[in-house]
């Protein structure tokens, strides 16, 4: 009995380690990472170039938010630890300096996205969304916290590895080196050798998105109207952004407890079956409908289509490269062999 | 202790490159249990967090506040993942902020009727919705209605202003027992409980200001005094906006 207890938790132990190590340590390519990369430097372009019209508005010398107001606003009086957080835009005390410490982050954000000497500007590019945040987090919302998991995560993988500037002069110098064929050394899918730091970001990425999805989910459970159906017509009716007026849905009860229950059960079932190998391309599909429905239906555009960047952490390696491949108007299929190969 | 150091050193079975060492992998494991606990920690808290929760996250603040893992960041964020709660926080809040100058009065009216979608709005609505939520609590209703009244005081160059911040009401559901949202275009708000008050910056000398309803106030120079009056519904619906 003892004997067969212990072979029971030497093989548990065993096979845990073993599945522990295989989940994270593997190594993998990094074309994921690095379409991650622009997509997600985009949304931070984007949402750091929106912010330039009201910069001073808000953080300037006469701004809505001063430094003091948000020290205030981040004091919590049932804790000794300041909550307050350092944001190097708070040294800027004039207009012109705010302006240009935002264009330089702009200049970093697009150093990012386009990967030149991506391991430092993955950090900075971290740095410089992080520090507006901290500046004005009362002006935050859901879309902040996924752009900047995603963004801590990429600072680990060696994401300029594909699709960067960084991997074209790369490429440029071993031509004049080694005077090779054009053709053949400006192949995007060629790219360094898997390595374990791709494997860990990715599926850090991966992790927390999954459970970022349970909370979104358990979050909704706790209100009677994602059980009985009504929060569609709720959202209809309070979603001052909503891109199209879907009230009329009111007249359609069905629809609007198929659309709640459908938006329940997605994110339910995403953080489990999204692990599931066959599953995986049905519960992304599904996440491409369902965000761009969100999005219409409540007009948080930036946060859907980051979602969406998000999710294609869970696309690997091989189908990014399949992907890329296609869209720079090569052959799917020859592509495929060649990463296979 | 045996246990733990054949979990770390049982090597991947499809390890194609060269693997890492025992000992990296050994400390990355460690490293990577501890960061997952602070997530879950932190997403784990968003909803109603726990004594013990909290306790855990202001002991991982220094890590989980810069790297901003708290989704709704303690409150200050106006992170919505559960999208509606079905009650009047869903609605989004307007802000009306009157200025009277010596020479002319204006009405700015947040949010901003141009922008309608996308981060520049976005950003408004949830500035709004924190000072809805502050303006829950006297003690806190102050701290963004005299910074978001001296900005635009500084705007218009004037002394004095009333900000009036409403949200559309919850009517009666006739079909079913309870309540269900009015259509915002319906016209129909009510004022926040703290949501009205005048702020009006000190003059040069330390003058006394006498507010409506309340005592004298000596107010110092260069800084912004807000006081709450008592709320009143608003007469007519929405009016017209200059915007900033």
């Amino acid at each position: 009995m003892i004997e067969s207890t212990r072979n029971y938790f030497d093989t548990l132990t065993r096979r845990s380690g073993e599945g522990w190590n295989r989940f994270w340590f593997t190594p993998s390519g990094a074309m994921s990472l690095a379409v991650l990369r622009i997509l997600t430097g985009l949304m931070a372009l984007w949402l750091h170039l929106t912010l330039l019209p009201d910069l001073v508005t808000y953080f300037g010398p006469e701004g809505m938010l001063p430094v003091e107001t948000i020290r205030q606003l981040s004091s919590d009086p049932q804790s000794s630890t300041p909550r307050y957080v350092f944001s190097y835009l708070t040294l800027c005390r004039t207009s012109d300096d705010l302006q240009a410490a935002h264009a330089i982050g702009a200049v970093v954000l697009v150093m990012f996205t386009v990967g030149l000497f991506s391991r430092l500007t993955s950090l900075l590019a971290l740095v410089v969304v992080l520090a507006t945040i901290h500046r004005g987090v009362v002006l935050t919302a859901e879309v902040e916290p996924i752009l900047t998991m995603v963004m801590c995560y990429l600072c680990l993988g060696p994401t300029g590895a594909h699709l960067s500037v960084d991997r074209w002069l790369v490429r440029r110098k071993l031509l004049k080196e080694k005077n090779e064929d054009h053709a053949a050394a400006t192949r995007p899918e060629e790219g360094p050798a898997p390595t374990m730091s791709a494997q860990v970001a990715t599926r850090l990425i991966q992790v927390h998105l999954a459970a970022i999805y349970a909370v979104m989910v358990l979050s909704k459970l706790a209100n009677e109207a994602w059980w009985d159906g009504e929060a569609v017509y709720w959202l209809t009716h309070t979603s001052p952004s909503a891109l199209i007026d879907l009230t009329w849905l009111y007249a359609y009860p069905k629809t609007i407890d198929a659309w709640t229950h459908a938006i329940v059960l997605f994110e339910l079932s995403f953080g489990l079956f999204v692990w599931i190998p066959l599953a995986r391309p049905l519960m992304l599909s599904v996440a491409v409908v369902m965000w761009l429905s969100l999005a219409l239906l409540t007009g948080l555009v930036p946060f859907c289509l980051m979602m969406l960047v998000a999710n294609l952490a869970f696309v690997s390696p091989q189908a990014m490269q399949a992907a890329v491949a296609m869209v720079l108007r090569r052959g799917p299929a020859s592509a495929m062999a060649e990463s296979r190969a | 202790m045996v246990k733990e150091s054949r979990i770390l050193k049982s090597r991947p079975a499809d390890d194609s490159g060269s693997p890492p060492s025992d000992a990296a992998r050994s400390v990355v494991s460690v490293l990577l249990v501890i960061h997952l606990l602070i997530v879950f920690v932190a997403l784990s808290s968003y909803v109603s967090p726990s004594s013990l929760q909290s306790r855990l996250l202001s002991l991982f603040s220094l890590y989980a506040e810069p790297l901003n893992l708290n989704l709704s960041s303690g409150g200050r964020s106006d992170a919505r993942f559960y999208l509606t709660r079905t009650t009047t926080q869903d609605f989004p809040v307007e802000l009306e902020i009157e200025v009277q100058g010596e020479t002319a009065d204006a009405k700015v009216v947040l949010p901003n009727p141009d922008r309608s979608w996308g981060p520049r709005a976005r950003r408004e609505q949830a500035l709004l919705s924190m000072y809805a939520r502050f303006a829950q609590s006297e003690e806190t209703a102050a701290i963004l209605s005299t910074s978001i009244g001296a900005a635009v005081m500084a705007q218009h160059e004037v002394q004095r202003a009333t900000i009036v911040c409403r949200r559309p009401k919850l009517r009666e559901n006739t079909q079913q027992s309870g309540f269900m949202p009015a259509p915002l275009h319906d016209e129909q708000f009510e004022i926040m409980q703290h949501g009205k008050l005048m702020i009006i910056l000190g003059e040069v000398n330390y003058n006394p200001i006498v507010l409506p309803g309340r005592e004298s106030q000596a107010v110092p120079a260069g800084k912004s005094n807000a006081e709450t009056t008592e709320s009143e519904p608003p007469a007519g619906s929405r009016s017209s906006s200059n915007g900033t």
